[in-house]
């Protein structure tokens, strides 16, 4: 195990330990990654889809939100990207919480009898920003890994 | 470092330069900080022979050892140090020099 190294396999080793170790980080930002679109997804579905829809969309949400919290709480490797995106203080997941809480409230009390198309403009508009923070936290990540 | 030499490969650091603690050396320059095990199985040697090298490396200020306890269990998170940090950079580069002038 103390061979010498030829500089080329040194460097090659070097390549191939870099992508092993950043794999739980490449998991973490698809996480991210997905966790956004289901987010723009999530919110449309949840005020204007049929009941079956809303209950689907409810429960993948919660066992996304839980994986990712497991996952996320088990990783035995701390990365940068990934520990700056998932700190309760960035500006990732306080722009998640707040798009989050807005959309929420704009869905669930200034919702109208019979949604005309501005309002639905205005809901996926909305949609799409609350998704668009835990996309960009995965973008940080599997960039930071290329 | 290996000798005194002018020609670039005399700069390799000999403590980075084996083929188990350059793997530590890489795969804790790719993070923050890794768990023993992890570590273990992603450069895929045993506990003992990590342990060996994590020590060499420990004496020469490049990696930095964290016990923690996660309830009752015991955890080792491992970093390079600053100095770690500088002399893996600065040992790549020797790499870099030496193949970019080394002939086809």
């Amino acid at each position: 195990m103390e061979d010498k190294l030829d500089p080329t396999d040194a460097l090659r080793q070097i390549g191939e330990i870099d992508r092993r170790i950043r794999r739980p980080a490449r998991v973490a930002g698809w996480i991210f990654v997905t966790l956004g679109l289901c987010t723009m997804l999530y919110w449309p579905t949840m005020s204007l889809g049929p009941v079956w829809a809303q209950a689907t969309a409810g429960v993948i949400w919660v066992a996304l939100a839980v994986a990712s919290t497991f996952y996320l709480g088990a990783m035995k490797v701390q990365d940068r990207e990934v520990t700056w995106v998932n700190k309760p203080t960035s500006p990732v997941t306080v722009a998640y919480v707040i798009f989050f809480v807005v959309t929420f409230i704009f869905g669930m009390f200034f919702r109208p009898e019979n949604p005309g198309g501005g309002w639905v403009a205005a809901l996926i508009v909305l949609a799409v920003l609350s998704g668009l923070p835990a996309l960009y936290g995965g973008w940080r990540i599997l960039r930071a890994g290329r | 470092m290996s000798g005194a030499g002018s020609h670039p490969r005399h700069a390799l650091d000999d403590v980075i330069h084996a083929p188990v603690r350059l793997s530590i050396m890489a795969a804790l320059s790719a993070t923050e900080k890794a768990e023993f095990r992890f570590l273990r199985d992603t450069i895929e040697v045993s506990d003992s022979l990590l342990s060996k090298h994590i020590i060499t490396l420990e004496e020469a200020g490049y990696v930095r050892v964290e016990k923690v306890f996660v309830g009752k269990r015991p955890r080792t998170w491992l970093a390079l140090t600053d100095e770690g940090h500088r002399a893996f950079q600065e040992y790549i580069s020797v790499l870099r020099r030496l193949t970019e002038g080394s002939p086809p």
